[in-house]
Parts: structure tokens; C-alpha cells; sequence
């Protein structure tokens, strides 16, 4: 709640700020511009935070707050154009496995999940991997180098 | 021409419920059919990862469906087998007969084909 009154507090500020006060090279339509932008990113912080407050009156049942989470998570990890058809999936196989197993349908709906995700989770971390390698390299060879110029004098 | 070497056997698996299902194929539908029909454990990731490496080879081509509001607005991507799936798994077929036959049965078969 905080942050949209912060955000419509810093429009109106920005509104009736005297013209003396203001930095020189600024013009009246600039500061025209960061009042809307300021009152737009209010109203839809607003907006957000109502649909949040909403979203969590209708999941207070634990195994649907837990698939929310899961879809969150996948839509994170997942490249852009296999999220879509991922998630559909996998809240199909979920619907589909809560008729037999009731709220125990996380479980095998958590599986799914983390296989999913696993290859894509795998991928990133060879990548940070090799990106950590390859900078320590750089890093010991700008060094090597600093010494060897070092020395030579 | 698609040769069977181009077909692993979970391929030719997916590929055969893919035809099944006769353009409705997605990646639910095809976890249940492998389950009911063959008795298969498998992955969604894993039919998801195989069904594009089938698209890659043009054995099987996608559409996007309708979007769905329980979804929230995501839509399903349904697979159904080209041409040249058809061919692979035709292909399959008849290599697994031929070996089946033997080597008599083989070379009937190409006495046949002259």
C-alpha cells in the first residue's frame, strides 16, 4: 500500500513544485511527462496491489496457492516460446489427477514440475558455470600480464 | 526419404499417439494415451523436449489453439503427424517386419520389389 501512495505523492510533488525551484534545464512539458508517468505507475501499483490483496482471499486453499506458485516458477525458468504450452500442460495434468487424488495432486503435479524445469535449471547453471570460468580466466590473464609488464621495466 | 535410424523408440512411441489422435494431439493427451495404451511412465518435459525435436526433423507440425480462459487466456499447442512422419513410421514398420521375417522373408520381399 505503501509504495502506490509513495508513487502518487512523488506526481503531486512533482506538479506543485514551484518553477524557481526547479532545476534549470528543465522545461514545462517534461515535467508534464514525469507527472503522468508518475500518476500512471501509481495507479497501476494501485491496481496491482488490489489484485494481489484479491488473490490472496481466493487462494487460501493450500494446494491451489501451491500450483499458483509452481506456474509462477515455470513461467521464470521456462524460455518464452515453450511457457505457454508447458504450463497449459501441467495444469491439465493437474486438473486431471486432483479428480482421483484430491489435495495429495500437488505431488505428483510438483514432479511434473522440477522435471520440467530441471534440463532448463541445468542449462542456466552450466551457463553461470562457464560464464564464472571464463571470467576467472580473463581475470588471471589480465593479471599474468600486469606481472610480465611489471617485471620487464 | 526418412530412415529409421531417424526414429528412436520413444520417438516412434509419440509419433504413433500422435497419429492416433489425429490432429487433437497435446502434450496432456499424448502423457495419458502413452500411459493407457502402452503402459509408459513418462514425463511431460520429456514428450515436450521429443515433440520438438520431432517438429526439428518435420515428422510432426503444431497449431496453437483457441485461448483458454481457465488458462488464463495461455492456449494448448496441438501436433499432428506430417507426410514424412507417416513415411518414418511406415518405414519402422516394415523394417521391423523384414527383420522379423529373417533373412529369407528379405529377400522375398526385394524379389518382390524387382
Amino acid at each position: 500500500m505503501l509504495v502506490p501512495v509513495f508513487a502518487l505523492l512523488t506526481a503531486v510533488l512533482v506538479v506543485t513544485t514551484p518553477r524557481a525551484v526547479r532545476p534549470q534545464d528543465s522545461d514545462n512539458a517534461g515535467f508534464a511527462l514525469a507527472a503522468v508517468i508518475g500518476a500512471a505507475m501509481g495507479v497501476l501499483l494501485a491496481a496491482m496491489t488490489q489484485r494481489q490483496k484479491r488473490s490472496a482471499a481466493i487462494i487460501r486453499d493450500k494446494p491451489r496457492r501451491a500450483v499458483l506458485i509452481g506456474e509462477t516458477i515455470l513461467s521464470c525458468i521456462l524460455p518464452m516460446d515453450s511457457q505457454e504450452e508447458a504450463i497449459v500442460n501441467i495444469l491439465d495434468f493437474y486438473d486431471r489427477k486432483r479428480e482421483r487424488l484430491g489435495k495429495w495432486a500437488v505431488l505428483p503435479f510438483w514432479c511434473q514440475l522440477i522435471q520440467i524445469a530441471w534440463p532448463y535449471l541445468l542449462d542456466g547453471a552450466r551457463r553461470v558455470v562457464t560464464l564464472g570460468i571464463f571470467h576467472w580466466l580473463g581475470h588471471g590473464c589480465a593479471q599474468a600480464w600486469e606481472f610480465y609488464q611489471r617485471t620487464r621495466k | 526419404m526418412a530412415r529409421i535410424g531417424e526414429l528412436g523408440e520413444f520417438e516412434e512411441l509419440l509419433l504413433l499417439a500422435v497419429q492416433a489422435e489425429n490432429g487433437e494431439a497435446y502434450g496432456n493427451s499424448l502423457l495419458e494415451l502413452l500411459e493407457q495404451g502402452a503402459g509408459r511412465k513418462a514425463s511431460l518435459g520429456a514428450i515436450q523436449i521429443t515433440l520438438e525435436r520431432l517438429e526439428k526433423k518435420a515428422f510432426v507440425e503444431s497449431r496453437w489453439g483457441d485461448p483458454l480462459p481457465e488458462r488464463g487466456g495461455r492456449r494448448r499447442r496441438y501436433y499432428s503427424i506430417t507426410a514424412q512422419g507417416a513415411t518414418a513410421l511406415e518405414q519402422a514398420e516394415r523394417t521391423r517386419e523384414r527383420i522379423r521375417t529373417g533373412r529369407r522373408g528379405w529377400f522375398r520381399q526385394s524379389g518382390e520389389a524387382a
